[in-house]
């Protein structure tokens, strides 16, 4: 390329840049989605910390309830009392956890019920454009991740709007915009699926 | 009362049993997947189904066993327990049905007291609700400006409304008389600009409900 055309084309670029900025919008970032391993994996987790640890602590909790409803001594029942809120507190951040690895809702009902679990979860207003089919196991998985874990980094308030389209070639758009004046920010994805 | 369970952990539906024995309930039958339970249902009536959401057959085999006790014995109470208080859940329950109804998360109900309140609530036609899901609707309806106008004890009886609790059941909790919960529900309906009859106690909760989840979900964009 000659020095000439090679500035013209950077000055066509800072143009475009400046249009960006003028318009209060940046170019769209792309976001990685999660290989079909990795989402695999994470479902295989949750299920694990969902069925283990989480069912032994809240079997814990009915011993502790069965405990609590035999003693008659005041004291004992307040330690029992006591034990049974930390259990509670210790559900509390395993279902955290559990719902930042793989969303529950994600998995036993599909990924417009999924998203907007998450959505509601974080706080945030959503708009969700899904294709009119149901997307494959492994696009709905791949593709509610991606959108899941984005949603992790807004903050409450944040209005976000979610565009999915294709079948095996998944593209996924996300606008959001935060609360306080921030711009409005684009991402996109693009999954290759089954 | 008859109970019967449907939970496909062991070590929970065990314990479970006997919660339920220990607080003078007859367990008629403890199963690891809805099937049994409908089986065991339609040969041997219950006062209410306990049933876990994530149990075969399928991923909500739970709801979906749900709706079959329902169909085959409308007037058998449903309580439906879970790991985790979504709102997806809670509207998947009020499909099925929006009396003798109930959602709770599992350790939430892991006593003797409270568990019978429960059973109790559901036996006698009220839809129970997990309180930890009604207020966070609540919190969550704040940034509506029509929530955000309530007075302190209005947002108090919209949350323990969400939670499906009657009048008499809101006066105790608040130490307030039933005159006074009363006026408090006609005003938030007024504020709030909720449809349907305040005095009818299923409609007034899926009202409040549908009210709340409206301004969560699915809101206007940039």
């Amino acid at each position: 390329m000659s020095r000439r055309r090679r500035a013209t084309t950077l000055v066509g670029v800072r143009r475009v840049v400046r249009w960006f900025r003028r318009a209060g919008t940046s170019l769209p970032g792309l976001l990685r989605p999660p290989c079909p391993a990795t989402a695999r994996q994470r479902h295989r987790l949750e299920r694990i910390l969902h069925d283990g640890a989480v069912a032994e602590i809240s079997a814990l909790a009915l011993e502790l309830g069965m405990l609590s409803a035999d003693v008659d001594d005041t004291g004992v029942e307040v330690r029992i009392a006591a034990a049974q809120r930390r259990v509670t507190h210790i559900l509390e951040d395993l279902r955290r956890v559990g719902s930042a690895i793989y969303p529950p809702v994600l998995a036993t009902a599909g990924l417009g019920p999924g998203l907007r679990a998450v959505a509601e979860r974080q706080g945030l207003r959503l708009l969700l454009d899904l294709p009119r089919g149901e997307l494959g196991a492994e696009a709905r998985s791949r593709a509610g991740l991606l959108v899941a874990d984005h949603f992790h980094t807004l903050r409450p308030g944040s209005v976000v709007r979610v565009r999915v389209r294709g079948r095996r070639v998944v593209r996924v758009s996300i606008t959001d915009h935060q609360p306080g004046g921030s711009a409005r920010r684009e991402h996109r994805a693009v999954l290759r699926c089954g | 009362m008859r109970v019967a369970i449907a939970e496909d952990g062991a070590l929970f539906r065990e314990g479970l049993m006997l919660l339920l024995e220990a607080a003078g309930h007859e367990v008629t039958g403890c199963f690891a997947d809805g099937d049994a339970l409908v089986a065991a249902v339609a040969t041997d009536p219950v006062d209410v189904a306990i049933l876990d959401i994530r149990m075969p057959p399928g991923p909500e085999g739970g709801l979906t066993t749900a709706a079959r006790v329902r169909a085959l014995r409308p007037d058998t109470g449903l309580l439906l327990l879970s790991h985790y208080a979504e709102t997806h859940y809670l509207m998947r329950v009020l499909e099925i049905g929006a009396e003798r109804i109930g959602y709770r998360l599992k350790e939430r109900v892991a006593g003797v007291q409270v568990l019978g309140d429960t059973l109790d609530r559901i036996a006698a036609g009220e839809i129970v609700i997990e309180p930890v899901l009604a207020g966070r609707l609540v919190r969550a309806g704040h940034a509506d400006s029509a929530i955000a106008g309530l007075s302190e004890r209005e947002t108090d009886v919209l949350r323990l409304m969400a939670e499906g609790r009657a009048n008499n059941a809101i006066a105790g909790e608040l130490f307030i008389s039933s005159k006074a919960v009363e006026k408090h529900v006609a005003a938030i309906f007024t504020k709030l600009g909720l449809p349907g009859d305040a005095t009818v106690h299923h409609r007034r909760v899926l009202a409040v409900l549908a009210y709340l989840q409206a301004n969560r979900i699915d809101g206007s964009v940039p």
